[in-house]
């Protein structure tokens, strides 16, 4: 059934990626102005050189051959194209940013996971004392304040303790750094504050969400059940409660990623993080449009991956569940 | 999450005990339209009742901010730049009181670094109704009127000013024309569409439904950001209603940024008043109604619609934020309102260098308290209108 499922998911998504990709080259190819736009505006370069350049890079071409061509490009070969200002293939420059953006949702989910969890069940298990309040308090900072806003505030809060660095991934002196150790410690060193920002929006959700979804299932009748056949309270709520209670996390998981896509987006913007978000918007001030191309189509095929473990997840924790 | 498909079963087939049956306000009460039921639900919910006073604030210091503001939000004083903000005192440094509060006058310090130290020996007291530099107040009746000022040569920068001398508290008021506009004007356009095409989808079916379908899985399966990229980049020149060109007008850019905004959020609104128009359409009154010989526009707009409202406004309370943060999103990227419009998105992109944060933070703190206290009152008012509208369905 998982293997079903799986299969099916990837045969829906061949369309909808070329929809998204035939959308995003129509958009980028309608849009005023192209890559040589600046070089244009240069009395010195000459004419011919201009001409050359857009047959070069196919500017000349009508939208829809080049969305084709890099298509079959994509599909035949893996080639995502080549950069119009690194003059690298794309796959070589996104590569390492899409690594980083994955590195980057990946902490901020632990984190939210990690803590939002155990609190919303310490707050359920002890409704109405502290931690319950620091619950409560938790949620609402973090459903109130926006990614970009809290990410500025970390770039103070850095700024004033230096603490933590201001922004970027690696540290100047990041390459004379020899063994492995010291370069993983620079990075996770840069990780902390933009998990901390990107992970805030989810840690919140997701405490509300166990907090409300426990109580509920410690007021269920199988609670009572395994209560009465003489389970200790804690065996009752791990084994039963807990299990019922974690079904609506991982839907709400799925849901999430795609504002965790978006969050990072911004969160690398401001805190100068080399990722996805921040290469998408470089490329989309220069027109370098096969690397825009590329990043919305990684970032979409992100999306319906994180979507796809999500689902099987829900299989996992929970046989009633079925997909056909 | 009431828009997704409810994949969990029931945890439990009767009320938990402890909690009542019915609504105490339901009871004995039979009397009472939903809608008022819902109302005294409301007026009861406090944090959602203080959130409504601090929004009907916030949209009137908007409406009159021409009036509120003491300075034209454009106007440049390179006499004082990058100045902290001022704080009307009551009692002076003798600790004698004033009953009507003051400020001292500012001294530049270090004109390098830009610092700077209370004057003591000159006091500007606040006087109200004062004349400022002429103004139209909704760009119609010219004013010279401002609420607050002090006499010269003081001035009063409440938030301080920028890096050219604007008044930062001036700004603020004048980004919220921006800023608290496109959330409604956003969430109008997308509930329109959405509610139109949802219910169309929703009471036909068949194809017409599976194409609406996949149009809006479509657009939801494309991370919001990246597609807000790509259209804007399309908006440039093209775009609809005829607007667009090499250079944009201020206007044309709010269009722009609205417009874009409501193409991505219609979809998750048609969505699921699709859902709720499939199990409404199969009620006796729709049959009723059909019987009767009511045209389909008739059932769908005077009979089935209706019957969405209630969701309809809860959902429209909370996605409200998102067209505000949105908005933030894009100028901030450089991509939205550019100078000289002033919105709160912007006035972050201004405020987001290292040297900005690290020594003029209010240029920062303001307007990020006044997106935060909108999104925070937004977010509580629609919590409360959830729980009136919908006392079972509670988080």
């Amino acid at each position: 059934m998982i293997a079903r499922l799986i299969m099916r998911r990837l045969l829906e998504a061949i369309p909808l990626l070329l929809a998204i990709s035939l959308v995003t080259f129509f958009l980028l190819f309608h849009s005023p102005g192209d890559f040589l736009s600046a070089l244009r505006m240069d009395p010195k370069i000459p004419a011919e050189f201009l001409e050359r350049e857009v047959q070069r890079l196919g500017l000349d071409r009508p939208w829809y051959e080049v969305w084709a061509r890099w298509v079959w490009g994509v599909v035949r070969h893996g080639n995502l194209g080549n950069s119009f200002a690194y003059k690298i293939p794309v796959a070589d420059l996104i590569g390492q940013r899409l690594f980083n953006t994955f590195l980057l949702a990946l902490s901020s989910t632990l984190f939210a996971w990690l803590i939002g969890v155990p609190l919303g069940i310490i707050a359920a298990v002890k409704q109405n004392s502290w931690p319950d309040r620091l619950a409560s308090a938790i949620a609402f900072f973090g459903l109130s304040i926006p990614a970009v806003l809290l990410a500025l505030f970390a770039i103070y809060f850095a700024a004033h303790t230096e603490w933590f660095p201001t922004g970027g991934m690696t540290s100047d002196n990041y390459t004379q750094l020899t063994s492995t150790w010291a370069r993983m410690k620079d990075i996770a060193h840069h990780l902390v504050l933009p998990t901390i920002v990107l992970g805030a929006g989810g840690l919140a959700i997701y405490t509300r969400q166990m907090r409300s979804n426990l109580l509920e299932a410690l007021r269920a009748d199988y609670m009572r059940t395994a209560l009465a056949k003489g389970l200790s309270y804690r065996q009752a709520v791990l084994h039963h409660a807990l299990r019922n209670a974690l079904n609506p996390m991982i839907t709400l998981f799925g849901f999430a990623f795609s504002d965790l896509l978006s969050g990072a987006f911004l969160v690398e913007n401001v805190m100068a993080w080399p990722g996805l978000g921040r290469t998408t918007i470089e490329a989309y001030n220069s027109k370098d449009m096969f690397v825009v191309a590329s990043a919305v189509m990684l970032a979409s095929v992100m999306l319906i991956l994180g979507n796809l473990l999500a689902d099987l997840l829900l299989a996992l924790n929970d046989p009633r569940i079925r997909y056909d | 999450m009431t828009d997704r498909p409810d994949t969990t079963p029931p945890a439990h087939e009767f009320p938990p005990p402890g909690s009542a049956i019915v609504d105490a306000d339901d009871s004995g009460a039979p009397s009472y339209s939903p809608g008022r039921l819902a109302w005294r639900r409301l007026r009861r919910n406090r944090p959602a009742m203080i959130a409504a006073g601090v929004l009907a604030c916030l949209y009137l210091i908007t409406i009159f901010g021409s009036f509120i503001s003491p300075y034209d939000p454009a106007e440049r004083n390179y006499a004082m730049t990058n100045h902290p903000p001022m704080l009307p005192r009551f009692v002076d440094e003798n600790g004698k009181f004033h009953l009507r509060p003051f400020v001292y006058g500012m001294v530049l310090v270090d004109p390098v670094r830009q610092t700077w130290k209370y004057d003591l020996s000159k006091k500007y007291p606040i006087r109200f109704f004062v004349d400022g530099t002429p103004y139209k107040l909704w760009w119609i009746i010219p004013m010279k009127k401002r609420l607050f000022g002090v006499d010269p040569p003081g001035r009063i920068h409440l938030f301080g000013t920028d890096s050219v001398g604007k008044d930062v508290f001036s700004r603020c008021i004048e980004g919220g024309k921006i800023s608290l506009s496109i959330g409604l004007v956003g969430i109008s356009i997308s509930l329109a569409i959405g509610m139109f095409i949802g219910a169309l989808a929703g009471y036909f079916g068949g194809w017409w439904d599976r194409l609406i379908m996949r149009g809006v899985e479509f657009l939801l399966s494309i991370p919001t950001l990246y597609l807000i990229i790509a259209l804007r980049a399309y908006f440039q020149t093209k775009g609809v209603l005829g607007l667009g060109g090499a250079q944009l007008t201020s206007t044309q850019m709010y269009l722009i940024i609205v417009i874009i905004l409501s193409f991505i959020g219609w979809a998750a609104q048609a969505r699921v008043v699709r859902g709720m128009v499939l199990s409404i359409k199969e009620q006796d009154f729709v049959t009723a109604a059909r019987a009767m010989g009511a045209s389909t526009l008739r059932i769908i707009t005077l009979h089935i619609l209706p019957n969405t409202f209630s969701y309809v406004i809860v959902a429209a309370t909370i996605a409200i934020p998102g067209y505000i943060l949105g908005e933030v999103a894009l100028s901030y990227l450089g991509v939205g309102i550019q100078e000289p419009q002033v919105s709160w998105g912007i006035m972050l992109e201004q405020a987001q260098s290292l040297t900005t944060i690290r020594n003029y933070p209010w240029l920062l703190f303001a307007p990020a308290s006044f997106i935060i206290v909108t999104v925070c009152a937004f977010n509580f008012l629609g919590d409360g209108l959830r729980d009136a509208l919908d006392p079972k369905h509670r988080v």
